[in-house]
């Protein structure tokens, strides 16, 4: 146990000595922050904006108010944690460190553990940054206009929904973040880890838009099942199933989600906590058995 | 019982049809330094990672003091200090910063240690700079430094002196020396014979992913010279020096003869000849060098 924490606190070190990972985090906030100045847009430009049942009114409007500029914000994040697992990955493979590393002895599960739970920290961070800078945020919108939510309307339930939105949106941070690091130990370089999970969840994106429309054309019920299964979500299972019914219903507007499995023209079936976590946990599956494969495994040829 | 410090035993390591490594016998003994000296793709480079469990061997295994590596490949490789090709480190951390992180690897480092080690390498004045903006000879210093800094048993060195001014050559030459003489056993994989042949108490010679030769390095390196006769004949030099060298040493060489026999002094040539009423234009001592002998021999065993 010294030994991991000896060796977290290392990797630590380095995660925070690298000015990019301070770059990347404050383009983070920028996400955030420009989340909030078009949810304020919108709400200005709307009558009826800050009135009940809208976008920033009524019993939901705090919870709209801090949760909608982390969901914006959140398709940074993505790419963010991918990037990070990446980076920090493929990079030691690129400047030939991973020799220094491994010929000192350090067990390669050990060292990968370590630096997997050092960028999950991060990626936590990442998350309570976002979740911070749109809670202060919402702290000006009764200057933008009077009528707008404040803290006091913050209940356990708003609470709860917000909390339920952070852990979803880290779920998410941390399949990015192994899906960039499993990438990175596939071809050993940071540069295929970035480029691969990036395509990955842009074509994501696509994917999720066009699959549940295949499977409906081959009405297979098995293949039907499998599409709904691991594309619709797939790295944001979580997250998806974490939010209110109310964005649920139309994510795939918002930010690349569909959490709402199409069963017939007009009638959806929203992602729920039984379809999500076997998707979650799969993907965590795979990738961390990927990574451990490829890393604990195979010769160091760098 | 070993009494050896670090032992490879028949190692081989294929890389599909391409055998890189072909059975490879190795001993290195308390305190001496080992020059592994070999062409380039010889099989220099996957030997060292597979002595220090980068690479998985085919066949064969690696002893590390006494204990077979794969049963305790950590608690074996803690002893051992190594820099491996071009020194490799985080671009982005100073040098200082560096060190820290490379002992942390094994355990904890005090930052009087490294102090004494960014010394001991000559890079105290850029101890904060980052490790980017260090140039070559920079950069091995500081990977020779990662390699001392936990006091190993065992250093093993893949071209230390790359990159390095005159001036830094000589004083890892020292380096190298000193740690020798501390009772640290230095495994050295050099290209440069000359180097190798000054710090090296013992050679191993690498070629085809064979070993070829192994010994003392005062006996493997060293530059043989022969006798040239010009202007005489085979025959009559032969009958000329009967007595005191054999027939088979001497051979007709361009323009004259050559005499293979070491212990042989000029004077007592040119007596011979002067007795035998042989005059010839020149007897002069030719001298191989370093790289003559070494190519002589991997082409010889080459089969070349």
């Amino acid at each position: 146990m010294a030994s991991l924490a000896r060796l977290t606190g290392n990797e630590l070190l380095k995660i925070t000595r690298r000015r990019l990972v301070w770059a990347l985090l404050a383009a983070n906030l920028a996400f955030v922050l420009a989340a909030w100045l078009v949810q304020i847009y919108y709400a200005l430009r709307s009558p009826d904006g800050f009135q009940a049942g809208h976008l920033l009114g009524g019993t939901n409007g705090i919870f709209d108010a801090i949760g909608q500029p982390m969901t914006l914000g959140r398709r940074s994040g993505e790419f963010i944690a991918a990037a990070l697992g990446g980076l920090f990955v493929g990079g030691e493979f690129a400047t030939g460190a991973i020799r220094l590393t491994l010929s000192r002895g350090v067990k390669r599960l050990a060292y990968l553990v370590a630096k997997l739970g050092a960028l999950a920290l991060t990626c936590a961070v990442l998350v309570l940054v976002g979740v911070l800078a749109s809670a202060l945020l919402s702290l000006f919108l009764p200057l933008i206009n009077p009528q707008a939510p404040t803290w006091a309307d913050i209940t356990p339930h708003i609470l709860g929904e917000l909390g339920g939105l952070y852990l979803g949106t880290l779920a998410n941070y941390l399949l990015c973040l192994l899906l960039g690091a499993g990438l990175a130990l596939v071809a050993r370089s940071a540069a295929f880890g970035i480029a691969a999970s990036f395509a990955w969840l842009i074509g994501g994106d696509i994917a999720a838009q066009i699959l549940p429309a295949v499977g409906a054309s081959v009405h297979s019920p098995i293949g039907h099942d499998l599409v709904r299964l691991m594309f619709t979500p797939n790295v944001n299972a979580l997250y998806a199933a974490g939010l209110p019914p109310y964005l649920r219903a139309t994510l795939d507007r918002l930010d690349g989600v569909i959490a709402c499995n199409p069963v017939g023209t007009h009638v959806c079936s929203q992602v729920g906590l039984a379809q999500a976590l076997p998707v979650a946990l799969l993907w965590m599956l795979v990738l961390g058995l990927a990574g451990v494969v490829l890393f604990v495994r195979r010769d160091v040829k760098e | 019982m070993h009494s050896a410090i670090l032992e490879a035993r028949n190692l081989t390591k294929r890389y599909g049809d391409r055998l890189a490594v072909d059975g490879l016998n190795l001993a290195l003994f308390p305190g001496e330094v080992f020059g592994f000296l070999g062409p380039n793709g010889a099989g220099k480079t996957t030997t060292i990672r597979m002595l220090l469990n980068l690479v998985r061997p085919s066949a064969g295994e690696v002893w590390l003091f006494g204990q077979r590596l794969r049963d305790d490949p950590s608690g074996l490789l803690r002893r051992v200090g190594a820099l491996i090709e071009s020194p490799s480190f985080q671009p982005y951390l100073s040098g200082r910063q560096n060190l820290r992180v490379a002992g942390r690897y094994t355990g904890p480092v005090s930052a009087t240690r490294v102090d004494e080690v960014l010394d001991l390498v000559g890079l105290s004045s850029r101890a904060d700079d980052v490790f980017a903006s260090y140039s070559l000879g920079m950069k091995q210093r500081l990977g020779i430094g990662a390699a001392v800094l936990m006091g190993p048993d065992l250093v093993v060195l893949d071209e230390p002196t790359n990159g390095l001014d005159p001036a830094g050559i000589v004083e890892i030459r020292e380096l190298i020396r000193r740690l020798g003489q501390e009772g640290t056993t230095v495994l050295v994989s050099s290209h440069i014979l000359a180097e190798v042949r000054q710090v090296a108490t013992r050679i191993g010679i690498i070629r085809g992913g064979q070993l070829i030769a192994a010994g003392e390095t005062r006996d493997i390196l060293r530059p043989s010279s022969h006798w040239e006769v010009v202007g005489l004949d085979l025959a009559s030099v032969r009958r000329a020096l009967e007595g005191v060298a054999t027939r088979g040493s001497i051979e007709p060489n361009e323009g004259g003869v050559a005499i293979y026999e070491a212990s042989l002094e000029g004077r007592v040539i040119i007596e011979r000849l002067a007795r035998a009423e042989l005059f010839p234009e020149q007897v002069r001592r030719t001298t191989e060098d370093l790289e003559s002998v070494f190519l002589a021999l991997t082409e010889r065993e080459a089969g070349l």
